[in-house]
């Protein structure tokens, strides 16, 4: 595509001007005020138009405001002529005010082609390149201020190459695009984690709190149908235990009516029986006390007792005939006795020794002295010893001891007339031995002899101590004096019967008076009896049973009386008590009441109610009134409860409307995370696949001309796919460097052929795009310019470039370089007034 | 014998699209559409009032429910009867079972058809759901025991009306309609079915308040004359106390929110009640819809809903995916989304982020 011609209708400061160019380079110069801006935009609106409606770019409105004509805003259009590849010549008219009277033409058929190139509202030629009007302008209108931001930005040219790559210099890079949605994601998505407190987080957090409540909602509200079914039931209790207590009330009822029924029938009995209140009973009886005591006192009368025996007197004078019981031992004192004994002991011991002579012990010398002698004289010896012994023995001490010393001496004489003999010199030793025996033998006796006179001395003192008398012989004397006290016994034992009789006397003075108290009581009984008997009416009785047996029958008449009257205070009492205040009509009133009481009651339980008979009314009542309060409790309570939760009971279609919210929430806010995700992956996919494939056709066609529009000085260009970043090869060393760290001329040529071969990337049709380039150069030293230029009119070859410049040394170089037809120089003057018309062309030919 | 015959008016039951306010409104509107039909028993002086099931929502039936629901029917003489459905089966825990009803109220308990006498010589069998699923037929083997006319009440499921009702609706006692005849049924009143269908044999009235957007006319109660030979005549009636609106606003030509605002305050100006607003047309690529900021237009309506159609962004896709730009590259992966919900939201999203927009989340 190449302009042939721009006709300004209306535009800024033209009119009715037009501007012819060349299919290769045109450059169009002038100084300031020349109107090169106004061409340079009429250019491009003609190529482009303008959007109807919102949306357009503040670059675009900065042209509309710059560029309306000044003098009839209402007017303002412009047309351009140009050819297209594939042969056709195009009229395309922009009615930039109106934007009604817009067309494309096809010069040769008169073919409205508009349609074909249609861009919001009005046509738009860059379709025909495959671009828009925005992205032509991005990409093939290179102005003066986007080479300074390039000049002056050490990233603009790689910012640059981004944009353009990602939306062909219209609007954001990739980078810028993917950085966009990340933070949007985090804004509108946000992380998932404790703590977060984006939308996802939240809506999660929501939709957690929201199932849960729809849980605790549809939980409470089968809670409440269970309660509600308990309240059922327990209320059905209730019911049985009200008709229960209804059961046991009427029993009662029943129970009761029975009573009353009963009641009137004893008080109707007792009434007829007591029309009148009876007489009260006497509180006292003298009479009846009168008989009672004589009667008691009869019973209790003593019966006489017979006495026998001697009288008192009598016996008395018994007592006054006893004897006086005589002084002194009644019996041997144990003194006289001891003595007597000891006596005894002396005189049998000198007894036994007299009996144990020699002679008698030695009979052999006994027969020895027969041999020799006779034996009359031993033996008549023996003979007085056993005399002397015995009266020893017998108490005759003395004389029995002087016997036996008789006896003894006339033994050893015996004896020792025998012992003379001889033959027998042996005998005589024997008979020796025997003298001796002799001689002990009365020794001892005379000790004997001895111990039984002291015996006898002891017992006559004993006796004069006990009073006896001892003259001669203490024998004799005990003798006495056991007799002495034989007689005092005697005496003694008669006067022993005293204290007997004194005691009878006493017991018949005792009995004579108990038979005296006795015929006393009886005659106070027997008075007590006639007495009574005359009090009562019977004083003509004979004698005293027959007057007992009257006052018995007396007593017998007087107590049932007194029974029959007390039976009537009784019934009377009683009947009052029936009637406790009321009369027998009212009594019969209540009876009835009552009745229809439990039939109402058994009405009330049904027709099919048995009313229980014989049970304990009240307790039953009691069971059924507890059983009722406490089954009425359990309703009331369960009642409460369901009241309460009732109040409380969250609705389970608000919860699940909650819940449906939830999900909604958080559904959109994972479909929106699902789909900035998704177009995450395909934009960061998509920049990586450009920028591989843009890189290396940008680092070829920069190549082609960097050493030439560097004037050698490097001599290769790479471009990262990664981030589109440039490096150029330094001829001089080789060394790779770093297109932002370059100088800033540099930079701007690198820039201008990157623009134009990004616009040739661009392109998707078979179409060139022209290329209007505003003061590329101005930035650029004169020699740098040069080689722009000339490279610049290289590439015009390939396609139209457009030039404006207010540069003499650019209009020099155009002079000399550009050559027509297929290059023009266009050189704009300064016209007279307040508006700029552009000079007659001149041809850079005619130079 | 004058019938008026109502089912499915599914007190208590969700609003998931409603805001808490609205979905209230609208609860509170059917216990109104009930009180509507009791008025309306009573002007027409109607012998009974069948309920063929699905009254309230046994799962989420509130005890105030319950209460208007008991105060309600106690205050009409005429006789009701219930036939709970598969949303209100009968058990020991159901509201049918646990209340005190007045003496003018019947529920069938059973499952399995039981007979009242409605009149000498006409009976009326019902039967009762007494689970939420897995109810069986009512009339495959149904035999009546005695003459004269005989009438049906049921939540009950035609098999050959599925097809004409909403598509996520199920068979719940499904029946055949020749088993009606066979069973000797004279004509059965029917609940289930949420699009009113009336055929020789059997009823359905439909919901009489709307439950969805979009739903069918005709929906109501149903006045029935029952003739001595059993012939039923039906008139119908819109007892519906809730509007519901479906609207599609077409946003060709719309530059600017402002466009979109008054294209949609003009379409539901008119309007009243709960309304569905449906976007579709083409707008400028750059023009923000935002479908929950668009719902604030209807605070004089129940609710407003409003959401995305087919709207088509004015991109010109052609030109962008020929672009040897990354965009054109995004462009033509996007285009490769099988999803077309996903592929435009994706597809918009990338243009957008890559013209340096912030408005992001495509509706």
């Amino acid at each position: 595509m190449w302009i042939e011609r721009v006709i300004a209708r209306a535009f800024g400061p033209l009119h009715d001007e037009t501007l012819n160019l060349g299919a290769g380079m045109n450059v169009i110069g002038g100084p300031n005020e020349a109107g090169k801006t106004s061409w340079h935009a009429a250019t491009r609106l003609a190529l482009t138009g303008v959007r109807r409606g919102p949306g357009r770019t503040k670059e675009v409105t900065s042209v509309i405001d710059r560029h309306r004509p000044w003098d009839s805003p209402d007017r303002w259009e412009v047309e351009a002529r140009m050819h297209l590849q594939d042969g056709r010549t195009v009229d395309i008219s922009q009615d930039l005010a109106g934007k009604v009277a817009c067309r494309a033409r096809d010069v040769t058929l008169g073919d409205d082609l508009s349609n074909e190139i249609i861009n919001n509202g009005a046509p738009d030629a860059t379709r025909w390149l495959g671009l828009d009007r925005e992205s032509y302008s991005a990409v093939a209108a290179v102005s003066q201020a986007q080479i300074m931001a390039v000049a002056e930005s050490a990233t603009g040219l790689q910012d640059e190459m981004q944009r353009a790559a990602a939306t062909r210099g219209t609007d954001a890079t990739a980078a810028e695009a993917i950085e966009r949605l990340k933070a949007f994601r985090k804004e509108a998505v946000g992380a998932v984690r404790v703590g977060a407190t984006g939308p996802m987080w939240a809506a999660m957090r929501e939709q957690e709190a929201a199932d849960v409540a729809v849980i605790d909602a549809r939980r409470l509200h089968g809670e409440y149908l269970d309660r509600e079914s308990r309240l059922e039931s327990a209320a059905k209790e209730h019911l049985a235990a009200e008709r229960d207590l209804t059961v046991a009330e009427a029993a009662l009822a029943v129970r009761e009516a029975t009573e009353l029924s009963d009641r009137m029938q004893r008080a109707t009995e007792l009434a007829a029986r007591y029309p009148n209140a009876p007489a009260a009973l006497a509180t006292r009886d003298g009479l009846a006390d009168e008989v009672a005591a004589a009667l008691d006192s009869w019973r209790r009368r003593p019966a006489s007792v017979p006495l026998n025996g001697p009288s008192a007197v009598e016996l008395e004078q018994q007592l006054a005939a006893i004897p006086v019981i005589p002084a002194g031992d009644r019996r041997p004192d144990r003194s006289v006795t001891d003595a007597a004994r000891a006596v005894d002991l002396a005189d049998e011991a000198l007894r036994q020794h007299l009996e144990r002579s020699p002679a008698a012990a030695a009979p052999a010398l006994t027969q020895m002295a027969a041999r020799d002698r006779s034996t009359l004289p031993v033996v008549g010896a023996a003979a007085l010893g056993i005399v002397g012994l015995v009266l020893v023995v017998l108490g005759q001490g003395l004389a029995g001891i002087g016997l036996f010393g008789v006896a003894a001496i006339l033994g050893t004489m015996a004896f020792r007339g025998r012992g003379a003999s001889q033959p027998a010199l042996d005998e005589r030793g024997a008979a020796e031995r025997h003298a001796h025996a002799v001689s002990e033998w009365e020794s001892e006796a005379a000790r004997l002899g001895g111990s039984a006179q002291e015996a006898n001395e002891r017992l006559r003192a004993a006796l004069v101590a006990r009073g006896g008398e001892v003259d001669g012989d203490p024998r004799a004397a005990l003798t006495a004096y056991e007799l002495e006290c034989g007689g005092r016994e005697d005496i003694a034992r008669a006067a022993a019967g005293a204290d007997a009789l004194r005691r009878a006397v006493e017991a018949r003075h005792a009995a004579e008076d108990a038979a005296h108290r006795v015929e006393s009581a009886v005659a106070d009984a027997e008075a007590a009896v006639r007495a009574a008997a005359e009090h009562t009416g019977n004083g003509g009785e004979a004698d005293y049973a027959a007057a007992v047996e009257g006052l018995l029958a007396w007593q017998r008449t007087r107590a049932e009386v007194a029974q029959a009257r007390e039976t009537a205070i009784r019934e009377w009492q009683e009947l009052q008590g029936l009637l406790a205040g009321g009369s027998l009509a009212e009594l019969q009133a209540e009876a009835d009441r009552r009745r229809q009481v439990a039939a109402r009651l058994a009405r009330r339980v049904g027709d099919d109610a048995v009313i229980p008979v014989g049970v304990d009314s009240e307790v039953a009542l009691v069971t059924a009134r507890e059983e009722a309060s406490r089954s009425k409790g359990v309703v009331d309570e369960l009642g409460g409860e369901l009241r309460l939760l009732a109040t409380t009971l969250a609705s389970v279609a608000e919860a699940e409307e909650r819940a449906a919210a939830a999900r909604s929430e958080l559904g959109r806010v994972q479909n929106l995370a699902a789909v900035i995700d998704e177009t995450l992956t395909l934009l960061e996919a998509a920049e990586r696949r450009v920028h591989r494939d843009v890189a290396p056709i940008l680092t070829a066609s920069v190549q082609r001309h960097l050493p030439a529009i560097t004037g050698g000085a490097y001599i290769e260009v790479g471009m990262n796919p990664r981030d589109l970043s440039v490096d150029v090869k330094e001829a001089r060393t080789g060394q790779w460097r770093d297109a932002r760290l370059l100088s800033e001329g540099t930079r701007e040529q690198i820039y201008l052929l990157l623009r134009v071969a990004m616009a040739e990337h661009l392109v998707t049709t078979d179409e060139s795009a022209p290329l209007l380039l505003d003061e590329v150069t101005a930035q650029s030293d004169p020699e740098r310019k040069l080689r722009m230029l000339d490279v610049l009119h290289s590439l015009s070859a390939d396609r139209q470039i457009v030039l404006f410049s207010h540069d003499a040394e650019v209009m020099e170089w155009a002079a000399l370089a550009l050559r027509e037809p297929r290059d023009r120089l266009i050189r704009l003057g300064v016209a007279s007034g307040s508006t700029e018309a552009p000079t007659p062309l001149a041809e850079a030919a005619s130079r | 014998m004058r019938l008026l015959h109502f089912a499915d008016l599914h007190l208590d039951a969700p609003f998931a699209w409603a805001r808490p306010e609205t979905a209230r409104l609208r609860r509170s509107n059917r216990r109104e559409t009930l009180t509507r039909i009791l008025k309306l028993a009573d002007e027409e002086r109607v012998d009974a009032i069948l309920c063929a099931g699905d009254l309230f929502e046994h799962d989420r039936v509130t005890p105030d429910t319950i209460a208007f629901l008991r105060e309600s029917f106690a205050r009409t003489d005429r006789p009701i009867y219930l036939a709970p459905g598969n949303h209100d089966w009968y058990s020991a825990r159901s509201p049918y079972a646990l209340e005190e009803w007045s003496p003018n109220v019947q529920v069938f308990t059973d499952a399995r058809l039981t007979p009242v006498e409605l009149s000498d010589g006409l009976t009326l069998w019902g039967a009762a759901h007494r689970a939420p699923a897995n109810t069986g037929p009512f009339f495959a083997d149904f035999r009546p025991d005695r003459g004269g006319v005989h009438l049906a009440v049921a939540h009950a499921s035609e098999r050959g009306a599925l097809p004409f009702q909403e598509p996520e609706k199920e068979l719940h006692a499904p029946f055949e309609a020749a088993e009606l005849d066979a069973a000797g049924i004279d004509h059965a009143f029917l609940g289930h079915y949420h699009v009113a269908r009336d055929r020789d044999r059997y009823t359905y009235p439909g919901n009489p308040d709307p439950l969805v957007f979009g739903e069918s006319a005709g929906r109501g109660v149903v006045l029935a004359s029952v003739a001595a030979d059993g012939a039923v005549t039906r008139e119908r009636r819109v007892v519906a106390v809730s509007q519901v609106h479906e609207v599609t606003v077409t946003l060709d030509g719309c530059l600017h929110v402002d466009d979109l605002r008054d294209r949609v305050s003009q379409a539901i100006a008119g309007l009243a009640g709960s309304v569905r607003v449906t976007l579709s047309g083409e707008v400028p690529s750059d023009l923000p819809i935002e479908p929950r900021a668009l719902s604030a237009l209807g605070d004089h309506l129940d609710g407003l809903v409003v959401r995305p159609g087919e709207i088509v962004p004015s991109y010109d896709l052609d030109a962008i995916k020929a672009e040897t730009t990354v965009r054109g590259q995004f462009a033509r992966d996007a285009l490769l989304i099988a999803d077309e919900d996903r592929q435009r939201k994706v597809l918009i999203t990338g243009l957008r982020a890559l013209e340096g927009r912030r408005d992001l989340e495509v509706a």
